[in-house]
């Protein structure tokens, strides 16, 4: 199924909850702040928002240079 | 119309939402600057030119060559003689002239002297190049009901948000604990561009000029802006009632004295710099560090890199033994640079 993430098309398997989606990017749980369909998921609710076709991801990493 | 150092800030008052009333404010104003190398520098110069009436900042590096394509304040002879940031910031910054009163630290900033440094001081602004400032600069804004200005850059673009703190979302809000060290690039691994420095730098000192004269109507989101891919997003979150920081209060970065971080290993020139209670993967730091480092070595249970000519020693826990310097400031920033 089709989800959008920061505006571009993704393919993810159905049934993909929000802590495995991010794992599977080889991403730290600390290091993203996610928003679906323009609601922050706070950390601890990741597992339970499993991802639905059309679901609108915007994904921020958190930047440490300067 | 002639122009005199009377109407010097003629073109900015024209500008209504700013205007006179705003050019007044920002004379008034007193402004904390932490870091004044690439982001520090452009958010410096920007304030400084807009006619902001105080300025105080800290860094505790010294000018390198490699600094000069991102850090506009410097120069080729200040790479040469390696010159204390703060002091060639000053430099530059006196030059531009201007009712600016400027006030410059060559020091280490830590929870042991972020307080005094910052007393007095409207707003606090980023310009470090590790987390752990960011962080102890969150804990410092909430504590003290101050706004402050998060920025961050790595290679093409970067992040800025603009923090009131128990009016909007803090930078806990949105990411409650830094991750683990070495979990982020830095810009010493993965590089960084001078327009991307520009244009978050430039983002942030508006937010900044918004902040001192008009806090309310401050639009408290983080925006990311990308001057590689031509990019811009902004993301609008709420407070977070279960924040650490400004929703239980408590603040962590703030109450760890340096004194707790290190510790000097006498007659060995070596300090060791303690971990976050994190464990490290190794592995992973080892390849983040293959560019930064001049030699880079992984031995059973540690790590050893040659970094900014110091024999670092990483171990799982974080801990990290940082030789050739007794100078807790200079172990300390060569570990946030490289290790945090």
């Amino acid at each position: 199924m089709e989800i959008l993430v920061n505006g571009r098309a993704e393919q993810v398997e159905p049934g993909t909850n929000l802590a495995q989606w991010i794992a599977g990017k080889g991403l730290h749980p600390q290091q993203v702040a996610i928003e679906v369909n323009q609601a922050l998921v706070p950390r601890d609710q990741r597992e339970q928002v499993v991802l639905q076709p059309g679901d609108r991801v915007e994904m921020v990493s958190l930047v440490g240079g300067g | 119309m002639t122009t005199t150092p009377d109407n010097r800030f003629d073109r900015q008052t024209r500008f209504a939402p700013f205007g006179t009333a705003g050019q007044a404010k920002l004379e008034q104003a007193s402004v904390f600057l932490l870091g004044a190398g690439a982001l520090g520098g452009v958010i410096a110069q920007s304030l400084v030119r807009s006619g902001v009436g105080r300025l105080v900042f800290a860094d505790r590096d010294s000018v390198d060559w490699t600094n000069l394509p991102r850090q506009v304040l410097f120069e080729d002879r200040h790479a040469a003689a390696s010159t204390p940031k703060a002091w060639a910031a000053l430099e530059a910054l006196e030059r531009i002239g201007g009712p600016t009163r400027l006030e410059a630290h060559a020091t280490h900033v830590d929870a042991d002297n972020l307080v005094e440094l910052s007393a007095g001081c409207d707003v606090l602004l980023d310009g470090s190049d590790n987390l752990e400032t960011r962080y102890l600069l969150n804990d410092l804004a909430v504590k003290s009901d101050r706004p402050w200005v998060y920025a961050g850059v790595i290679g093409g673009g970067g992040l800025v948000m603009p923090i009131r703190p128990n009016v909007g979302p803090c930078l806990r809000c949105l990411f409650p604990e830094p991750p683990p060290p070495g979990t982020l690039e830095t810009c010493d691994t993965s590089g960084v561009l001078m327009p991307a420095v520009g244009s978050v730098a430039s983002l942030a000192a508006g937010m900044a000029l918004r902040l001192l004269v008009d806090p309310a109507g401050t639009p408290l989101r983080l925006m990311e802006i990308d001057a590689w891919h031509g990019e811009l997003r902004t993301l609008s979150i709420p407070r977070h009632p279960e924040c650490p920081a400004c929703g239980k209060r408590t603040f962590p970065f703030l109450e760890a004295p340096l004194s707790e971080r290190t510790l000097t290993l006498c007659g060995r020139n070596t300090v060791q710099v303690r971990g976050q209670g994190v464990e490290v993967d190794l592995d992973a730091m080892a390849r983040r560090l293959a560019q930064a480092a001049s030699r880079v070595e992984r031995l059973g249970p540690l790590l050893r890199a040659e970094l900014d000519g110091h024999r670092v020693t990483l171990f799982r826990d974080g801990r990290a033994l940082i030789e050739g310097t007794e100078d807790r400031g200079t172990a300390l920033a060569i570990y946030d640079r490289f290790l945090a």
